[in-house]
């Protein structure tokens, strides 16, 4: 039989990065600010979105949010409290979200109503890395109960996200947690990575994220 | 998983492209830093191909390593790992260069017998 080699060289997902490119065209198009959320389960993902979902309410700031799971709509639930639509995104036991994903949600979302948007992905250092979704900026969520040598463990998604976000810094005395090592891993990694320090259980640094937000709208909105 | 259906999706429509029938052997670049496993590719390559134009097709996997290059002192350097300091000066200023790939290289398509009008004996025709 014949048979003959073919030189291909194209990105494996491919696909998915012509989709994410058409997502950032619609969220250009209508104005609003995309923030993707990445991070181990538990590190606080979605009680950020809580945090900053209460100040939003306060402030008259309108956002919605994705929520990406494996299985169950119980962060989408613990987010229709708030006066933001919460679509919940079940992946169906896939480990990230893909570009195709977000897209078609968007369909239940108008986004011309909205300041921000945020795209919380499955709970997940590693998968996630690999699959953009159109977002302006990503934001990794570490808690410090995890550990100060996550940075250089996970160093795919460390060099792909704009900001990480220490939370739980309300723990520090009871660890042994080396912020230190954080920031010289971030240094030699991705030395743009703009780290905030809060806790969300007592809201200590959620100005900081606030103002780091509105700063992203700031760079996204003068396009 | 969903890496290994994006792949063949790449695949197929690469085969279509061409007017290929079956693929023999696929080869990707996954780069140390991608994230991707080659272990784990080449399982959910063996079950996700099956019943595809891809089924027995050979994965090879050839895994370009870190390649940096050090803005202080201006050496470029493959590393089996991503160092976090350059091995030449101790210099911090590090910029990739590769090792970050996940990239279909080439693949060997079979394009079944030559067609050769009139020889082919053809039971809906004539």
């Amino acid at each position: 039989m014949e048979s003959r080699s073919i030189p291909v060289y194209e990105k494996i997902l491919k696909a998915n990065d012509y989709v994410a490119r058409q997502n950032r065209q619609l969220f250009e198009a209508s104005g609003v600010t995309v923030v993707g959320l990445l991070g181990a389960p538990g590190s606080g993902k979605t009680s950020l979105l809580e945090r900053t979902l209460e100040h939003f309410t306060r402030n008259g700031l309108r956002a919605a949010v994705l929520v990406g799971d494996l299985a169950t709509a119980r962060d989408a639930q613990r987010l229709a409290r708030f006066d933001a639509k919460a679509v919940q995104l079940t992946t169906g036991g896939a480990c990230h979200l893909e570009a195709q994903q977000v897209h078609e949600a968007l369909a239940e979302i108008n986004l011309a109503d909205l300041d921000y948007l945020f795209i919380e992905n499955v709970g997940n250092l590693v998968c996630p890395a690999a699959y953009y979704l159109g977002e302006h900026v990503r934001v990794v969520i570490l808690s410090v109960a995890e550990g100060d040598d996550k940075v250089a463990k996970y160093p795919t998604i460390m060099r792909s996200a704009q900001a990480l976000v220490l939370n739980k810094i309300d723990l520090l005395d009871w660890l042994d947690f080396d912020e230190r090592r954080i920031r010289e891993d971030v240094h030699a990694l991705n030395p743009g990575l703009r780290i905030l320090r809060l806790s969300c259980r007592t809201g200590t640094g959620i100005e900081d994220w606030i103002e780091y937000l509105e700063q992203v709208r700031g760079r996204t909105n003068r396009a | 998983m969903s890496l290994i259906s994006a792949l063949l999706r790449g695949v197929e429509a690469k085969l279509a492209e061409v007017g290929g029938k079956r693929v023999r052997s696929i080869r990707l670049a996954v780069g140390l830093l991608s994230g991707a496993e080659p272990d784990l590719l080449e399982s959910a390559f063996a079950v996700l191909s099956e019943g595809t134009a891809c089924e027995g097709a050979q994965l090879m996997i050839r895994r370009p390593p870190v390649r940096v290059r050090c803005g202080a002192c201006g050496a470029e350097v493959e590393l089996l790992e991503l160092s976090l300091r350059c091995p030449k000066c101790n210099g911090f200023d590090l910029e990739l260069e590769g090792g970050d790939e996940l990239f279909i290289e080439e693949m060997e398509v079979e394009f079944g017998e030559p067609q050769h009008p009139g020889v082919r004996e053809d039971p809906e025709g004539q």
